[in-house]
């Protein structure tokens, strides 16, 4: 479970151009289950996913994962932390140009210094459900785009974090790729995952495997409701 | 341990690969960076070698020697300075050695006419024989049992039998020997029965070199007493000088390197900047990306050092320092053979790594370092 | 002044880890003045990655200095021939007064950089930065240190002067003459002796004790160095004699050379080892105070002062087997 208390977000504090993109904000996120951020451009989301998983420190305020206090620790422990529970997949993939499918996979591993022959084969499995292992050899930058986001999800999953963090997971894909995305949802959510993502898509946060549905608007929550599809209007 | 291990391991590879993709770029870099360590080490081979070759002559060189000056110049030295010199008080081995250069107008080549002195040739020719090195019997292609012809500087012909060769591997030195016996070195050159070239002697006790040296002296003022410890000091600090002033010189370019590899390690593309961007986000850490930027830097500098070394080595033992040849022009006069015996020096690499790697290696730290802060959401904007 | 390549390079590395160390000394005052780890302030964010480049920054001179400290060493042997009466190092670091006080103060620099290091090291496995400012006082103390390492090797240098008649190992280490070397040489050899595998018994011990209980680091710490200064005077007073087969030789450094079949090598590199581990890694059992260390702190401790006692033990071996296996009989049997 993921706790903010009382969480601001200053960019370029001091600065001509400071910005409050979080004001005040307390949330609660429940494990095992889909929790989707909601609203308009510029409203926040992504700002705050950050801080929700670590990418980012809160200008103020306590952020509590699984009952510990994240806040506070230094770069390097975050990081520890961060790829322990975390695994996030970025709005335009961000895989790296050059290296094959495989390599891109593994790469949150290596700084772990596990054996390589079993994080070879947790990488080929991964990449055979998500039904991409035939590129494995393939330089990243020929994917098409469904293939990218299943590669990035098989990045994201290659350390077995408990949560999964998306931003704007579908912003790139028509929509027979969004429903593909939203069954590997499914199925990671079966698998005991908790999964967190942002969206200002209706398809997304309407779908019936969601099951709290987090509304912002100018860096505060609207409404934290549980009930999806509640509120129907962007 | 292993875990240790492995992970380095996977930098490395990950480092590896990622110079691989980027070759272009790092061509320039790795290009100018081998020149340097080429140059450097080029200079520093060559006169080490120079060095090692003088020390070799002089191992075998007499504790004093004592040459006759005239008119400012080394001249014959009559043998009754030999007695003279006999009764200073530790002398000891007193002699008087005969030993010449002449050039061969047949090939133009530098022989060094002498007459042995104990065995440390073997068995000394008789009159009418000679002894020579390997260079001579080559370049005049004569085998034992067949005769030397040589035409003397007053245009004599002499006639040796050429005895024995001396052993080519043994010591380099003795390529242009050639030996006779001293009354046909005498015939050649036309020299007086009662002088010398030089004489010299060996010291009881070598702690004593010095006080000997200044008896002499005082015994012989027109003489010159010279010591193996004045020769080899004086061979040393000439070349140390000579290659100082040079590496001094050559301190501008390392600057400007250190200089350009900043620029490099500084100057990161847009697309390093992402990757960096990546790797953090998804979980390096900072001194990840130091350590696999570390490795980078210490595989670049291991290929340059070694391309640059190994080039070097090539120059110097199999080319003669060609290259060089213009600037290291003044070392010919005080040293004038060219066949250079391979020498490779732990203390000299050392000196080198820290001319060339260190100021790297110092010069990308912080360009590292400030690639490596990038902040894990850059990614998310 | 001699002008040679080998003094440039070292001349060059001195410096650039003199910039590095002032760099971070000044960088030690900010933190002691201003860290806040609790702050979440751009300021202390900023501070907190400096603390990287600082890392590396000391790495890289603990790496230069060591490597510096053995081309002092062997440069020193190489321009043996160019001073009279020189006939190893030992005649060149003679030849002024610099020459001995520099490579002590090399000795000390490495060492301090390395001990730096290990609490640098354990530092970074708490999660709260529990030893920072110990480590950035430290730093402000090994500051000086390295400049004075620097500035006395640079007046070593610039004062040589090729004219002068030095005296080498021969002369200065016997009984007869003055000073520290003959003060070593002169030592007794059996209580030498007895010192040295004496101090080696007592860091057994104290190991022994801190592997089983936990306490006793710091002690360890010092009696490391302890073995250090007990191990320079037994090399020089005793063990030289037994590799050299003569009763007079007492030199520390003709030990590394080719003729002794670098036996040296077999002394040294498990005596630097063994000090450096047990100097850094004793003291840090004592930071078991900071919370976040409370566990981390002894286990390291504990591994680190074990590898120390592993080395100082081959080092013991070592030491063993020169006397044993030499054809020196200095006691009668
Ligand atoms: N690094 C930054 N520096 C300055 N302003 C930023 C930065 N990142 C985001 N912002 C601003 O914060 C606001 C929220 O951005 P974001 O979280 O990306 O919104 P969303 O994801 O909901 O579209 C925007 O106005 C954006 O311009
Ligand atoms: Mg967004």
């Amino acid at each position: 479970m993921i706790v903010l208390q009382d969480i601001t977000k200053t960019f370029n504090e001091g600065a001509d151009n400071e910005y409050t993109a979080i004001h005040g904000v307390d949330l609660k996120i429940d494990a095992d289950r889909v929790t989707v951020l909601r609203g308009p451009s510029g409203s926040g989301k992504t700002t705050l996913l950050t801080l929700i998983g670590g990418l980012a420190r809160p200008s103020s305020g306590r952020i509590h994962v699984n009952g510990r206090e994240v806040t506070s620790l230094p770069e390097r422990f975050l990081t520890h932390m961060r790829r322990e529970v975390f695994g996030f997949v970025f709005q335009s993939f961000n895989l790296i140009h050059g290296l094959s499918v495989l390599e891109n996979v593994m790469i949150p591993a290596y700084p772990l210094g596990g054996p390589g022959r079993e994080l070879n084969a947790r990488a080929v499995e991964l990449l055979e459900t998500l039904r991409i292992a035939h590129k494995a050899g393939t330089e990243v930058q020929y994917l098409s785009g469904g293939e990218a986001q299943r590669v990035a999800i098989a990045r994201a999953l290659i350390n077995d974090p408990p949560i999964l963090v998306a931003d704007e997971p579908t912003a790139n894909l028509d929509t027979a790729l969004s429903l593909e995305f939203l069954d590997i949802v499914r199925e990671l959510r079966g698998r005991g995952k908790t999964v967190v993502m942002t969206s200002h898509d209706p398809m997304i946060w309407q779908a019936d495997l969601v099951d709290a549905v987090v509304a912002m608007r100018d860096g505060r929550i609207v409404d934290s409701g549980v009930d999806p599809g509640g509120e129907g209007t962007a | 341990m292993t875990v240790w291990l492995r992970r380095q391991k996977r930098l490395i590879d990950y480092t590896v690969a990622s110079l691989l993709r980027r070759a272009a770029r790092n061509f320039a870099l790795l290009a100018v960076y081998t020149l340097i360590v080429f140059v450097l080490a080029t200079v520093m081979l060559f006169t080490h070698a120079l060095r090692q070759e003088a020390m070799v002559l002089l191992d075998g060189a007499p504790e004093i020697t004592v040459q006759r000056i005239s008119m400012g110049r080394h001249d014959l030295i009559p043998a009754s300075y030999v007695d003279a010199i006999a009764d200073i008080r530790g002398a000891r081995d007193v002699r008087g050695r005969l030993w010449g250069y002449f050039y061969d107008t047949a090939n133009g080549a530098n022989y060094t006419l002498m007459v042995p002195d104990g065995d440390r040739y073997g068995a000394a020719p008789d009159v009418g024989e000679t002894v020579a090195g390997a260079g001579v019997a080559r370049s005049r292609g004569v085998v034992p049992g067949k005769y030397l012809f040589l035409l003397s500087p007053r245009a004599k012909l002499f006639k040796l039998k050429l005895k024995d060769v001396l052993d080519a591997d043994s010591e380099i030195v003795t390529t242009d020997l050639v030996l006779m016996a001293e009354s046909d070195f005498r015939a050649f050159f036309d020299v007086a029965p009662d002088v010398h070239t030089d004489i010299v002697l060996k010291v009881r006790n070598p702690r004593e070199v010095a006080k000997v040296a200044e008896k002499i002296s005082n015994a012989l003022p027109d003489c010159r007493v010279v010591t193996r410890g004045d020769i080899l000091r004086t061979y040393d600090s000439v070349f140390n000088w000579r290659e100082g002033i040079l590496l001094a010189l050559l301190g501008g370019a390392i600057f400007a390197f250190v200089i350009f590899a900043w620029e490099k390690a500084s100057g990161l593309s847009a697309e390093e900047r992402r990757e960096i961007g990546i790797l953090k986000a998804v979980g390096w850490e900072t001194s990840d990306v130091i350590k696999m930027k570390m490795w980078e830097g210490a595989v670049v500098s291991l290929g340059a050092f070694l391309t640059g070394y190994v080039l070097a080595y090539i120059h110097v033992f199999y080319f003669s320092a060609g290259l060089l040849e213009p600037v290291l022009k003044g070392w010919a006069v005080l040293y004038p053979r060219f066949e250079l015996t391979p020498q490779v020096d732990g203390v000299q690499v050392a000196t080198l790594l820290f001319f060339t790697v260190a100021p790297y290696i110092a010069a990308t730290l912080v360009p590292i370092w400030r690639a490596a802060i990038t902040d894990p959401d850059a990614v998310m904007r | 002044m001699i002008f040679h390549p080998t003094i440039l390079a070292l001349l060059i590395g001195s410096a650039l880890s003199s910039v590095m160390v002032l760099a971070g000394a000044a960088f030690g005052v900010r933190v002691l003045r201003r860290w806040d780890i609790a702050s979440g302030r751009h300021g202390q964010l900023v501070l907190e990655r400096r603390t990287y480049l600082f890392s590396v920054l000391l790495a890289f001179v603990m790496v230069a200095e060591l490597l510096s400290l053995l081309l002092f060493v062997f440069n020193a042997d190489r321009m043996s021939a160019q001073f009279v009466g020189a006939m190893c190092a030992v005649g060149t670091l003679n030849a002024n007064a610099f020459g001995f006080p520099a490579l002590i103060l090399k000795i000390a620099v490495f060492f301090l950089a390395s001990v730096w290091l290990i609490v640098n090291h354990v530092d970074n496995m708490g999660y709260d930065y529990p030893l920072i400012r110990v480590k950035y006082a430290m730093l402000i103390v090994i500051a000086p240190v390295v400049l004075a390492a620097a500035g006395v090797q640079a007046a070593y240098f610039l004062d040589l002067d090729p004219e002068v008649i030095t005296s080498c190992c021969g002369k200065l280490f016997t009984q007869d003459a003055t000073g520290v070397s003959a003060e070593l040489a002169g030592l007794d050899e059996k209580a030498a002796l007895v010192l040295l595998f004496g101090s080696l018994a007592l860091a057994g011990v104290v190991a022994a004790v801190h592997a089983r209980t936990g306490q006793g680091g710091m002690l360890y710490g010092a009696v490391s160095v302890l073995v250090f200064v007990a191990a320079i005077a037994g090399i020089v007073s005793v063990v030289s004699l037994y590799v050299y087969e003569h009763p007079n030789h007492h030199c520390p450094f003709c030990l590394l050379k080719p003729e002794y079949g670098y036996f040296g090598y077999w002394l040294y590199v498990p005596l630097f080892a063994g000090t450096v581990l047990g100097m850094g890694g004793g003291p840090i059992a004592v930071f078991a105070g900071a919370p976040s260390l409370a566990e981390i702190a002894p286990r390291v401790s504990r591994r680190l002062v074990t590898t120390s006692m592993v080395c100082l033990t081959g080092f013991g071996a070592a030491c063993a087997y020169a006397i044993l296996s030499s054809g020196l009989i200095l006691f009668g049997t």
